[in-house]
This record gives C-alpha cells, structure tokens and sequence, in this order.
C-alpha cells in the first residue's frame, strides 16, 4: 500500500559546501569555481575534480574500524538532518528507524593504500579493516553514528545509486517495516575510479560541457547526500519513482535512450501527473557524447515541449553513486526556497554552443526562473552503468 | 507485506552443484570450497568471457531458478556483501604496481555487475536493485524483494545472493571464505500457484557466532523439516518461517 513519503530533512556535502544554505548560494555564483586541477589521482594527468573542501570530522570514537574519508563525508552530511533523526528516535523509538545508503566507491581510497603497503611490507597496515571497503560499511557506520536498530544496508547500481536508495527507503516505509529512514548515498575520490574512467577515455581534460558541440566528457567529483524519509504527510515528498534497465552494454547507456525514456515515464506514471506538470528537470546530464545523446533524445519523446531543465555536474562534478541523491538534494532545495510563485533553478553551465545534431533543450540560463502554482513537481535523472537508471519525482505542496 | 512464496530455488558452491550434493552436505555440514565456478556453457561464448567466478555461479543459479522464456519479466535483485572482490582486488593491485587499468576489468567491477549482464542476456529491461548489509546482506536481500513483490504483486522477483571467496590480502580480515550462489524465485500469494510461504520477522540482535553466511544456513534449513529459522546478529535477529 502506498502512503505519503515525506523527505523531512536532508543534509548534504559537496563541492559547493557541506551546509544546506551555502550550497543554494553558491548554486547561483557565476564566480564559484568548484573545480580543482589534481595530478595525484590520474596516472600521469593533470585533471580536473569536484571535492569537498570543508573540514570533515572526526570518525567518534569506537567506531575507528569505519574510518575512511567516504565515511567521514557522510558523518558531514549527516550533522543536518541529526536533530530530525533524533527527534525520530524520540517519536518512534530507535528500532523504527532504519537505513538505506549507497555507495559505488565506499573506502577504495584507504583500500588502495592498504594494496600498496602490502605490496611494500607484506602486511595490511594496522587500522585498516574491510568495513572500509564494504558498501555495507556505510549503512552500518550510519546505524552506528545515529543510534539507529532499524533495518540496515547499502545499496550500489554505480550511478543511478543514490537515487535508488530513496526508493528503497519509500518501500521500507510502505512495507511498514520503519516510521523513518536515513537514506541517500555518499562517494569519496579515488585512483580506482579516476583511472578507471581515464581508461574508458570518460574524463574531460577541461570543465564538463554538457550538451555542448564542444563537450568532452565529465568531471569526477565527490559528496553525499542523505534524507530523513518518513510516513508523514505534506511538505516536500517523494511523489515518484521510476526504475529500468537498458539491457544494452555494461558501460554505455543505449543510445536510442529506450531505458532512460521507460524510467523518466515510470516515475510520472507512478507519481500520477503527466510531463506537462514537471516545472524542471535536472538531467543526468555527465557531458559525455553518449549520455547527452541519449537523453537528450529520451527527454524529446517524453515531453511533448522541454521543460527547464539543466546539468548540475559542471559545479559538483559527477560524483556517481552519490549523485541521485546529491541532485536530489538540490531539487529539494529548490522547492524549499519557492517564493511568491518563483522557483529559482540552477543555471546549465556550459559554453553556450548548442550541440545542434541533438533534440533541442530547454536549458536554463543564468537568472531564470520559473514561476509556480500550487502542487509542484521536478524531476531528477540518474542513468549508471550495467544500464540501470532511476528517475525520482519530487513534490512540493505550495 | 512482510511475506512471500518461494516458487523455485537453485543453489551452487564449487563442490555442490545440484540437489543431491546440496541433500547430503545439508546432512553433514562442512566448510564451503573457495575456488571453482560453473562452465556457464548455456551463455553465448561473447558474453561467457565476460563474466567472473561471481557472475558465472549467479549465472547458473539463474538459469537452473527460471525458463529462459520467462527471464525478461522479473524483477531481480542481486545481493551480495562483496561482489566481484577478485576482480575489485586485480584493480587495486594494478594500481599499486602502476600498471594501466584494464576498461573491461573496471567495467566490470561495479557491484551491480551480474544486475547489468544479467539484464544483457535475459534482455530484461524491468527494475533492478542490488544491496550489501555486511554479514546481515541475506537479509538485506530478502527486505528489497519483498518491498518489489509489495509494489507489484503480480510480477515475480528473483533474488540472487553470491559472494566469492575473499581474496588475499583481504581474507584474513573476514570469516566468510567460501564461494556460493542462491537464487530464489518469489511471487506474492495472490499470483503464486504452490510453494513455499516464507514469513520475515526482525528481532533483537545476539552476539553470537555462525559457521556459515545467512544464505548458506538458510539452504540448509530449506531442505530440513524445521519450520523456523534464526539467524542471529549483534544488531538484529532474523527470524524466517515456512507457513
């Protein structure tokens, strides 16, 4: 049985700031620049990343063997939703409160380190531990930071992760197994993805230029997002879901976008509206030839005329698993700080230079806005690899 | 709705490949073999290549759980605590010795991996979702299928639990060291004909030491007359019964 599903709070950490109101500044700062030129990531390249930049804290005490920069993320995005979780607890009591979080690279960072001293010395350095590395480290770390003795897990399908991750929360609530749950995703940078993405000729050697002519693949960035999801209705919620997969190539999305087109369709079946009802999308949108063409082309069937619609990856980079819920975040954001009819809504960043062999967008320009009436609905894209794609629908009440 | 019908289940461990080697090892338990994997010569040679000691043993749990005909109509959900660790573990080794990271093996590394092959070769393009819960990732599992059977009860799930063996220099560091692969067919009581009920209920958590992964202990239990099953952790217990 489907009951409301309110996204009660979220907290966040990205390349924009890891507090909820610096990052909605920031979103509309022409003169941020929230790249940074790293030559120690990918081998023997200079390349551009999207990284949290705010100090992180501490791993609490007791919980050392979960101690990685992944976690430490999360702890930060955490602190923003802690007083709506604990007043959670307070309502429902602890077991009620459950998990759902999602990574793709968990602590491959402090594994790496961990190879490589192997390598040197033949012993793991003291310290480390596979919880790190496990994707259900996350989850547990998090049941551990708030308390919490409601179902737990992680949940990774590469980049559609974060996105998914609320949908499984929605399901935990609907199945009446919580009142309330911690869901989002979190990745951190590493070699192992910055190489691997290297490999597959994926990176841009400049800033990420989605649906440009000029484009030349994506940025790799790093953040978190979580969400206290609960039963409870009004306010911002989760008004749809839609799941596919291509079941076309394990690292290429289908470029005939059948699978992203099915997902973006699901979500507006299961929320009930038709595309005309959808004020903004924010796209999956990596600045890859492949994504921008796929989507684009999906969008043109889905929507009889394009919504507003933008790329946030040019200022937070693509951070993957994280980046369902991240974008998530943003859209909630953007519903949060509706004022007098008038929804801001982040700019496309890119140079301008429409790629003119695609279906044309509507992409949004610095300063617009969109104007808004009663219930309103934006929608947000995440297309991963294995060809699973995930497109949310959030709501705002007015 | 916290239950569901088992409909079909297939299992493999190298070693333990069918129904009657399952019988007899459930008689007398002994520890799970760490290498070996199916042939998998029912996928087309291309795609064979493709796949890993983990995809191959899904693979051949899938194809024993379901007709091929039916394969594009599920649901399915992959849950695994380590997913494709030998090849994650090739990736880091590479590194450390600065080698070039091989496009095929990174593609192939994501923990939705056996999801994406999966949907490939069964042409299956209805939701996916693959978790990991640690020592709990059984559960884990058993939670999102449910949750898929309560938002379409009239399509069936497949659930998927495997892990390889863990690799060195990681196996020191975990208990869980054998390679298996559990593939269970569910459908909800309204759309199943025959079968197994199987009930989830959560409990307060024991400290207290298993000899084998929840997936593992629960085919033992599949195959005996008990009606419930615990399966106890530090945080919670799971506890399953056949109605």
């Amino acid at each position: 049985m489907r009951g409301p599903c309110r996204l009660a709070a979220v907290g966040l950490s990205c390349s924009l700031g890891s507090r909820p109101g610096d990052v909605w500044g920031r979103l509309f700062d022409a003169s941020a620049e929230p790249l940074s030129l790293r030559d120690d990531l990918v081998r023997g390249k200079s390349r551009h990343f999207a990284q949290v930049t705010d100090s992180l804290p501490e791993i609490p005490s007791g919980l050392e063997r979960y101690g990685c920069r992944n976690n430490r993320i999360a702890l930060r995005a955490y602190e923003a939703i802690r007083p709506a979780v604990d007043a959670a607890i307070e309502r429902y009591g602890a077991h009620r409160v459950g998990v759902v979080a999602g990574s793709s690279t968990a602590g491959v960072a402090e594994a790496e380190a961990a190879v490589l001293e192997w390598r040197r010395s033949g012993t793991l350095p003291e310290g480390f531990d596979l919880l790190q590395l496990e994707y259900g480290g996350v989850s547990e770390f998090l049941s551990e930071v708030g308390g919490l003795g409601g179902p737990s897990y992680a949940l990774s399908t590469a980049c559609s992760t974060g996105a998914k991750a609320l949908a499984s929360a929605r399901r935990l609530l609907d199945m009446n197994l919580c009142d309330a749950v911690v869901a989002g995703a979190v990745d951190s940078l590493c070699a192992l993805t910055a190489n691997g993405f290297e490999g597959l000729k994926a990176l841009s050697p400049e800033r990420t230029n989605p649906m440009s002519a000029n484009r030349a693949g994506l940025n790799l960035g790093e953040g978190g997002a979580l969400f206290l999801v609960t039963r409870e209705p009004g306010g911002i919620s989760l008004a749809g879901v839609g799941e596919s997969s291509d079941a076309h190539h394990i690292s290429a999305p289908d470029p005939a976008g059948v699978g992203a087109e099915a997902s973006m369709q699901a979500a507006l079946d299961d929320a009930s509206i038709s595309s005309e009802q959808i004020a903004y999308l924010n796209l999956h949108g990596t600045g890859t030839r492949q994504n921008d063409q796929m989507e684009s082309i999906a969008v043109d069937r889905v929507f009889r005329a394009s919504p507003p619609c933008s790329s946030t990856k040019p200022l937070l980079g693509h951070t993957l698993g994280a980046a369902g819920a991240l974008e998530a975040a943003l859209c909630w954001l953007m519903l949060e700080n509706c004022v007098d009819g008038t929804m801001r809504v982040p700019p496309h960043r890119y140079d301008g230079i429409r790629d003119e062999g695609l279906p044309s967008l509507d992409l949004v320009g610095d300063g617009d806005m969109v104007a808004v009436e009663g219930a309103t609905y934006v929608m947000s894209n995440s297309f991963g690899f294995g060809g699973s794609n995930c497109t949310l629908i959030l709501r705002s009440d007015g | 709705m916290n239950e569901a019908i088992i409909t079909s289940w297939a299992a493999w461990s190298p070693g333990l490949t069918n129904r009657d080697d399952w019988a007899r090892w459930a008689l007398n338990p002994t520890a799970l073999e760490r290498s070996g994997a199916p042939e998998v010569e029912f996928l087309p040679a291309m795609q064979r290549r493709r796949c890993d000691a983990l995809s191959r043993m899904c693979f051949q749990v899938i194809h024993e759980v379901c007709p091929p005909e039916d394969l594009g109509d599920l649901t399915s959900v992959f849950a695994s605590r380590h997913g494709s660790f030998g090849n994650m573990t090739g990736l880091l080794f590479a590194l450390a010795d600065s080698r070039a990271l091989s496009p095929n093996s990174f593609s192939h590394s994501v923990h939705n991996t056996q999801a994406g092959l999966f949907s490939i070769w069964a042409q299956n393009r209805v939701a996916s979702t693959c978790v990991a819960g640690g020592a709990e990732t059984f559960g884990a599992g058993l939670l999102e299928a449910f949750g898929a059977l309560a938002t379409q009860p009239e399509r069936a799930v497949l659930l998927v639990v495997a892990d390889e063996a863990v690799p060195e220099p990681f196996d020191s560091l975990c208990d869980d060291k054998g390679a298996y692969a559990l593939a269970l067919l569910l459908r909800s009581r309204e759309s199943a004909s025959g079968g197994t009920p199987l009930s989830v209920q959560l409990e307060r958590g024991v400290v207290e030491t298993s000899m084998f992964p929840d997936a593992v202990a629960f085919i033992r239990w599949l195959m005996g007359p008990e009606r419930l099953l615990r399966l106890p952790h530090p945080r919670r217990t799971w506890v399953l019964e056949r109605s």
